[in-house]
Formats: structure tokens, sequence, C-alpha cells
């Protein structure tokens, strides 16, 4: 391929680099030893072997080549901090290295490895990987159990839109590997359980008037019970990030874009329900980030934006809530045309039309029969739209909001709750029913009474407001919330009708920065409530998050905080 | 056919002896630039306009993938090729969606010849 002349500079290169990385190993790996902790020195020694591999390899020499492959990876579990260093591991590494430099002597001399044999060395590394896979093996399942927290109604409680999102969803999301010192700690529940029961049907017979006591101690027991068993049921969301990098690949190539997918905070923890129902709608986003969104390279750069397009997901938790942002910096969309095509399509007249605002011509595109596709590209038509995700996510008590800069991007910002399982709620009681608003919503609740409603009531930019301290907030009468009509235009008459009350109750709420009061006919107290997901029939209520059944055997509606807030806009 | 411009970026000067080589014996009439890592890359390739990028994937400093992007944000039209010996599959898929070539580690004449039918030289 090259001349001597020329073979012999590399060949020279070869010793000079070799003898360096060689001395820095060395170095690296006695350091090591009184400092395991080092990443960094450790990460250096690492790409310093991978450099000598390389090296070997590029120059032909197959069986150095194969001893410091050996030797690389276990650096490699060691860099990952599958196990650290011992004197076992560096007295292995040490004697690579002087094996190695032996035979590069050798290969100076004579110009070939010769007859050399690494597989004492290489067996010694073998092991001691076997030893570390053993280790990690026994770690993962220290006794594991495979514990199957799948209901019995996940039909029902797993929105999945279909047959085949069930199936592809991860396997792993199927069962919870569950270690046996939470085994253990389920079990001590259990235990105590057993231990009140006991003295209820004791004190049952014995001791009526001290039931009360017992009973309660038995709730509350149900209660850690079942904090614990939620607890297993959350998992990390990059659980079904994996295949969406490979999601992107293939649209990237199909499509001739370029796409770089950025995803952060992989370790917030999910319910294992929503995440098999979510996983499917956020891939879809992604599809349609990618299809809709990012321009091809060349216009992009005609644009003066970077060739690369970008499309960035963020998963965060805050008060049992999970906030999703998928972000791409494509070319927007425009909300103009959105509502031209709505129009046209007869979904909205154009009377409506007039009065909408950027926020609305945006929300137009969740509609059913909305297609904002110019064409139906195989990747991202099949025959889902947006109206699709909005419904998935109305299921699991979501909601979405859409914000666009034509040219710039767009960020569809998905709130889901992190379980739907148990929230602890504030009861209030409206038109003779009962509702029920998340605790995390809850800022604190006043009434007024007699002449104190008039004095605390103001009439302001068209609409009743509260007075709490300094501050007037906007008041939003839970009658009209659920009726869904929107606030009144006539303040005079709002006004009038909240002062002739004797009392009025009101519950401050706060959500997505937003702080206002909600007038209720009554407010009855406290209750955890195990929430189930809407009944299909009342799913467009966005208002309502879910229902719970009450102790009484009555069913009561979870108000969804977010959505009431578009009564103030 | 002169005046193109390439650029090597590898940690190894063996890995950027070879490329140089190969690039005096076979093609003579290009310029090549070379560099240990990322910094000293984008640090060379401020003034100059480079055709072909071959790129080392695991380098101190930033690594091949991240090197890349910052790349092609500079120089949109540039070819841009990783050199690995093993990648995981997920680099493998993400640096495929940026739209980057691959050679196989070791680099020699024919993997370079066969990029430079491809991108038409």
């Amino acid at each position: 391929m090259f001349d001597q002349a020329t073979q012999q500079a590399l060949l020279e290169e070869f010793f000079a680099e070799n003898r360096e990385a060689l001395n820095r190993i060395e170095r690296g790996l006695l350091q090591l030893e009184t400092v395991p902790s080092d990443s960094a020195l450790l990460n250096a020694v690492f790409r310093d072997m991978h450099t000598v591999k390389g090296n070997c390899r590029l120059m032909g020499f197959e069986k150095v080549e194969e001893l410091t492959h050996a030797s690389e990876t276990l650096l490699e579990h060691m860099r990952d901090g599958d196990c650290t260093i011992n004197q076992e591991i560096n007295s292995a590494l040490l004697g690579v290295l002087d094996a190695v430099r032996k035979t590069l002597e050798e290969i100076k001399r004579t110009g070939a490895e010769g007859d050399v044999d690494f597989s004492d060395h290489i067996s010694k590394i073998e092991r001691l990987l076997m030893d570390i896979d053993d280790q990690m093996a026994s770690d993962a399942g220290k006794g594991g159990f495979e514990f199957d927290l799948s209901e019995s109604d996940t039909t029902e409680t797993a929105p999945s839109t279909s047959e085949e999102s069930r199936e592809s969803a991860a396997p792993q999301l199927e069962s919870v590997r569950l270690s046996i010192a939470r085994l253990d700690i389920l079990m001590n529940r259990i235990g105590e359980l057993g231990a009140t029961f006991n003295q209820l049907k004791y004190l049952i017979q014995r001791e009526p008037d001290q039931l009360e006591q017992v009973l309660e101690e038995h709730g509350d027991l149900i209660h850690v019970l079942q904090d614990e068993v939620l607890k297993y049921r959350l998992q990390p969301i990059g659980m079904i990030w994996e295949s969406y990098h490979r999601l992107v690949r293939d649209l990237a190539v199909e499509t001739g874009k370029k796409v770089l997918l950025d995803l952060r905070g992989e370790e917030t923890e999910v319910d294992r329900n929503i995440l098999v129902s979510i996983k499917e709608l956020l891939g879809h986003l992604i599809r349609n980030a990618i299809d809709h969104g990012i321009e091809k390279p060349e216009d992009r750069t005609d644009l003066g934006k970077k060739p690369i397009g970008r499309v960035e997901m963020t998963a965060a938790q805050r008060h049992g809530q999970i906030y999703l942002d998928i972000r791409d910096d494509g070319r927007g969309i425009d909300g103009n045309k959105i509502r031209d095509k709505a129009i046209e399509k007869g979904l909205i007249t154009s009377e409506q039309a007039m009065t909408m605002n950027e926020q609305d011509m945006l929300n137009l595109i969740m509609l059913p029969g909305m297609t904002t596709a110019q064409q139906v590209s195989r990747i991202s038509g099949r025959g889902t739209g947006m109206d699709v995700v909005k419904a998935a996510l109305d299921k699991v008590g979501g909601t979405i909001s859409i914000t666009s800069d034509v040219g710039v991007g767009s960020q569809f910002r998905l709130r889901i709750p992190q379980t739907m399982a148990i929230v602890p709620g504030l009861l209030v009681k409206n038109a003779g029913g009962v509702f029920a608003i998340p605790q995390t919503n809850i800022m604190e609740l006043i009434s007024f009474y007699g002449s104190d409603v008039k004095k605390n009531i103001e009439g302001k930019m068209q609409m009743p407001m509260v007075r709490l301290r300094e501050q007037l907030l906007p008041l939003i009468p839970l009658q009209r919330v659920l009726a869904r009509i929107g606030p009144s235009r006539d303040i005079k008459r709002e006004l009038g009708r909240i002062e002739q009350k004797r009392a009025l109750d009101v519950v401050i709420l706060h959500s997505e920065e937003r702080t206002f009061g909600l007038e209720v006919d009554g407010i009855l107290g406290p209750a955890s409530m195990v929430i189930k997901p809407m009944n299909r029939i009342f799913s467009q209520i966005s208002v309502l998050a879910g229902s719970a059944v009450m102790p009484d055997g009555s069913v009561s509606f979870l108000l969804n905080v977010p959505e009431i807030i578009n009564f103030i806009d | 056919m002169s005046n193109q411009t390439a650029i090597i970026i590898d940690d190894s000067s063996l890995a950027r002896m070879m490329v140089r080589k190969i690039f005096a014996t076979s093609m003579a009439d290009w310029t090549l630039l070379e560099a240990a890592n990322g910094d000293e890359a984008l640090a060379l390739m401020a003034d100059k306009s480079v055709d072909l990028a071959l790129v080392d994937f695991n380098m101190p400093g930033m690594n091949g993938i991240d090197l890349a992007e910052r790349m092609m944000e500079t120089a949109p039209s540039m070819s841009i090729h990783l050199v690995t010996a093993n990648i995981q599959e997920r680099m493998r898929i993400r640096a495929e969606s940026m739209g980057l070539g691959f050679i196989k580690k070791p680099i020699n004449a024919a993997k370079v010849a066969e990029i430079m039918k491809h991108i038409g030289h």
C-alpha cells in the first residue's frame, strides 16, 4: 500500500505514540489504586488503552489488538461503575502492559508479532469480566421476584388507542422487578393490617365503644399500603424513550432531513399504566415535529437556520404532575392557516373564527377531522391526528397546550398526572352534586358571611373579583364551569347575584402560574380518593379529570383545575 | 479537482499520520488539515472551507458526534464521516439521523477511496 519509507515512518509513530500511552496507563493505574473514584483519570486510562488498541488494528498487529481490546472492555466496566479497581484487576492490567511492551520490542526488532501467546492474560481478564457479570446479575436480581402489578381491567384504565399500541408497549412495562426487601415491607404492612383486623373483631364483641380509634388506625394502614404499592408502579419515563431514537433516525432517512433528538429528564417517574398509554402519543408528536415541523437541510440553510433540525423532549415532575415538553425548531404552525382550513372543512363558522385569538386557532388542530399534513405521508399518516392525541391525554386526565412561532418552531406542553390512582382532594358541594378538587391546586379556603360578602367582592375588567388580603383575584362560579357556559357578560347582574348570598365559599386555586377563586355552594372536607379515568361518554368534558366512588356509594367527579383557567381568558 | 480540503480529527497521532500518508499517496491534490480534538478542529476550520471531514468518535473533550453537530452549523455542505471501531447502536442511530457517514476502523486507502466515489470526486 505504501512505499517502504512511508511504512517505516508509520511504524515509528506507532511505537512513539504507544510508548507514551502505555506509560500514561501505567501511571494512571497506580494512581487509581489510591483514588479509585477518580472518574476523569479512569476515563483517560480507558481512552489511552483505546488508542493503543486502535493503533495495533491500524498496523495489523492482531494479537496485541486482541489483548488490548479485552483490557479496554475491562476498563469500560470500571468506567461505567460496574466494578471498582482492586488489586487483582490492577495486577492483571499491569501484566498486560508488560506483555504489550515486550511484544512491541519484538515488533521493533523483527517487524512482526512473532508467535507470542497472550492466552494466559486474556483468560485472566475474561475471568474478571465473568465475575463482574455475576456480580451485576446478582445485584439486579438479589433474590429478585417478578411481581406482576398489571390489573385485570387494564383495557379500561390503560387507554391505548389500538391493539397495535398495546403490542408495542415495552414488554418491561408489563412487569415490575421488586427486591425481597421491598416485598418484606409489604408483608410487614399486611401483618400490621392483620393485627388491627383481629383487634377490630375482638372489639366488636367486647368493647364496641373503642372501635372508632382502631378503625381509624386500620384505615391509616390501608393508606400506607396503598402508597407503598403505588410507588412500585412508578417507572422512569426513559424506559419508553429508547425507541424514539430509532423512530427519528428512520424519519430522517425517509424525509432526507437531518434531525437531532435531545431527550432530557429520563429519570422522571410515571405510573406504568400512564407510560403505556402515552408512549404512542409522544411518538406521534415527535413524528409530527419532524414530518411537518423540521425543514429540509437546504431550506433551513436558506432560512439562516442550522441545517440540523432539533427536536427536544423534556420530562419533569412537579406536585404530582408530569410536564412533558416537545419542542422543535422547525417552521412552526400558522394559526391563520389552521383557522382557514377549519372554516373550509366546515368545522367552525366564519363568525366563530372572528373572535379567535392565536391560542384558539392553534387549538383547532386538535379538532377531529383536521389533518394538518398537506399530504398524508407514509410515516406520519397512520390515520391518527392530533384529535387522537388529545383524546388519549384526556383519558389519563392530562392536558395539552400548543405554542408556536411561525418560522421559529413549535412547542407542545403536556401535563399528565404522575399516577392516576390516588388523589388527596377537597370535597365541595355545588347545586346538589359533590365535586373533588385536587389538594395540590388548593392554596386556601375563604368564607364570607353577611355584609362581608359585599365588602369583599368587586367588579373589574368585566369580571367579578374576590379580595384576598391585598389582592384581587378573578372569581369563577363553579356553576358556570359545570354548565360549560363562559363568564357572564352582565357584570352588574353577576355581582348582584353574589352579593345577595348570605354566605360565600371560595376555594383559592393555583395552577399554570395563575391564581383565582372558585365560587362553590359549600365546602365539605378533605378526602383521599381512588380516581378512575372518566367514562368514555364524558371524556370530552375537559373540566372533569376523573371520577371516584364516595363512601356512601355515590359518584363524585374530580375537577381538572388547569381547564377551569380557560374561563378567565 | 484541486483546491479541495479535508480534515482528520483523531487523538491518535498514528491515525492522523496514516490518513496523511493516504492522502499524500492517492489524493495529492487535496489539502489535509489535522486536529487532535474537537476544539482544535473548530479553531482550524474557523477561517477555512472544508469539504470532507473524517472524525474519530472516541476523543478527549467532545466526542465525534458532538463535534459533527458543531461542524455542521459552520459548514453545512461538508461531508462528515465518523471513524469508529465499535459504536453503540444508539450512537449509530443518532449519527445516521444527522446524516453522517461511517467508516469502520481501521481506516485505509480503499475506504477513503470509497468515500471519494460517493461524494463525487
